[in-house]
């Protein structure tokens, strides 16, 4: 085993891409996972918008979502992401199975640390004549603030091991050269270096997030 | 005489139990009437589970009732929708047993939240009274803090604050002393008072703690069984309680008077009640001097409502022109009931200073 023969530049823009289809990936996570997640919380059951038809729906379809395992997902979702983006190879390809796959995830995250707000906050903020809009964005979205970012933070790590996933349809990235060279052309010095990568990554993500809710935490 | 800022016209108002569609309903508030008089601190009073909860929702039109009118301020809930339900609400401010303040806001930015949602958007203007209302109950230095670094005293202090910051009429406390220490209640009661005094503000005080209403309360109702069990001035409500769920309270408040009958007084027992001045006379050595009465003291409790004075003995008198006493303790105010007459009536004069008259 000889870490001579690593081709650091190889790995340096695969792990550009890596960084792209996660940054990619979590923006739009959070762009369409935050108003479902939020959807969810209020036409919840005693929410302020009581909904049981469209919570049960919009229960279902995320829970379908998330139980299809990524890996299928990333197949069958091939002529959507072709019909999005073009291509359903490298970094533009893999973004639209990766948002898919997380969003449902995000929204629940959402939903969850949205019921950890104190209930009486929306009793008071309804009280003070607040209409349903306010509410949300100036009480509930603030204090559930700290919850939502744990949320991100879970969901960028999440998204960190789907992109090595997505490496073995193509979508490039660290986890790609893993496959392509650590497993498949026995090259264990690629497999470390990449594996290590992606455990700095993960490190860092998590404790950026802490340090975000920490900052954000009031209570 | 003015209208009443708040009135209930037979308010019912039942919630579903047990599974949707089958469980049977739960009666919260039965044909309740209810007249809250304008500048009044109003206590509405009740054990868990009379319905004051339920009722405190209704008042703040967070919920409607199943039948019923209620007016706030002048218009009939009952006919407001949209936006002028939400401005209805604001002239109610809403004080909550746990402060429900927002956590990740400031002091002086959870005082401006009321405003921001009414929709002023003159930064100037809303420091103004931001500083104003922190002047008011006292927290100018800490309007910069946020609600965890403050003690409960000073969180419910900035309640209060954002209550009043959009000038309503009435402020509704819900509990509102109910999580406080009693030294701190007693300094959160002193500023209702001085809001009600100073401001023309209506107060009304949802609790379960007799002691709360006896403090600030000028009228008080009693809530039992989602039904007005009594209402009243304070005084009368406290001193003499005619519903049984009002006696409960009440010696909850002050603990149990001593029972005459179990300490085998003999004589006559009765429970005399002084209010105000007539607290402070020694009219009962006056009694015992020149009518010749004697008496016992069995039990009984002093105290003050609101400010006011008052005690209230159980005496056994025994000897002397009882009748004579009697006639002179209604003459100084003192309301006098018979707990126990002495077998063979109320003695008068003996008989031999009679002979003697004659």
């Amino acid at each position: 085993m000889s870490f001579d023969r690593i081709d650091w530049v190889q790995i340096g823009y695969a792990a550009l891409d890596t960084l792209a289809m996660l940054g990619g990936a979590l923006f739009f996570t959070v762009l369409f996972g935050l108003p479902l997640g939020v959807l969810l919380f209020l036409t919840g059951r005693g929410q302020l918008l009581q909904q049981g038809a469209v919570y049960a729906g919009l229960s279902f379809v995320l829970n379908i979502l998330r139980s299809v395992p990524f890996i299928i997902l990333l197949i069958v979702l091939m002529p959507v992401t072709t019909l999005i983006t073009g291509t359903s190879l490298g970094v533009r390809g893999v973004i639209p199975p990766l948002v898919v796959g997380t969003t449902a995830f995000f929204a629940r995250l959402v939903e969850t640390a949205l019921r950890e707000v104190d209930r009486g906050v929306i009793d008071a903020s309804r009280a003070m004549g607040g209409t349903t809009g306010q509410i949300v964005f100036h009480a509930l979205l603030p204090e559930a603030l700290p919850g939502i970012l744990a949320g991100v933070t879970v969901t960028a790590i999440v998204l960190v091991d789907y992109t090595a996933m997505s490496g073995a349809i193509g979508g490039g990235g660290i986890g790609d050269l893993a496959i392509r060279y650590g497993y498949q052309r026995f090259q264990t010095e690629v497999m470390i270096v990449t594996v290590l990568l992606l455990v700095i990554l993960v490190q860092l993500l998590q404790a950026g997030g802490n340090r975000l809710v920490q900052h954000f935490s009031r209570k | 005489m003015t209208p009443p800022i708040i009135s209930l016209r037979h308010v019912t108002k039942s919630y579903a139990t047990g599974a949707p569609g089958r469980g049977s309903a739960n009666v919260a508030l039965d044909a309740v009437e209810l007249d809250i008089p304008r500048g009044d601190i109003f206590g509405i009073i009740g054990a868990s589970g009379a319905g004051k909860s339920t009722l405190v929702r209704l008042i703040n039109l967070l919920e409607r009732p199943d039948s019923g009118a209620i007016r706030v301020n002048g218009r009939d809930s009952g006919t407001v929708t949209g936006g002028e339900l939400l401005k209805l609400r604001r002239e109610i401010g809403m004080v909550f047993q746990h402060f429900n303040l927002l956590s990740a806001r400031t002091v002086a930015e959870n005082v401006a939240f009321p405003l921001r949602l009414a929709g002023v958007r003159d930064k100037t203007q809303i420091a103004a009274r931001v500083s104003e209302l922190l002047g008011r109950v006292g927290l100018s230095d800490h309007a910069s803090k946020y609600p965890r670094q403050l003690s409960g005293g000073q969180k419910q202090r900035v309640g209060i604050a954002r209550a009043l910051a959009c000038r309503p009429p009435i402020l509704l406390c819900d509990e509102a002393t109910s999580a406080l220490d009693p030294e701190t209640t007693r300094s959160v009661l002193g500023l209702l008072r001085e809001l009600n005094r100073e401001l023309g503000l209506t107060v009304v005080l949802i609790t379960h703690e007799m002691d709360v209403v006896r403090q600030i309360c000028h009228r008080v109702a009693v809530l039992d069984h989602g039904r007005i069990a009594e209402t009243g001035a304070v005084e009368d409500v406290f001193l003499h309680p005619r519903h049984p769920a009002t006696r409960v309270l009440v010696r909850e408040a002050f603990g149990e008077t001593l029972v005459h009958d179990r300490l085998g007084a003999s004589g006559h027992v009765v429970r005399l009640t002084f209010l105000g001045a007539a607290t402070y006379s020694p009219i009962l050595s006056h009694l015992a001097r020149e009518q010749g009465v004697e008496f016992t003291l069995l039990g009984g409790k002093l105290g003050t409502i609101r400010d006011e004075p008052f005690a209230q003995l159980n005496v056994a008198f025994t000897g002397g022109d009882q009748r004579a006493a009697l006639a002179r303790l209604k003459a100084a105010g003192i309301s006098v009931e018979t707990l126990t007459e002495p077998a063979g009536g109320i003695p008068q004069q003996p008989l031999r200073e009679f002979a003697d008259v004659v």
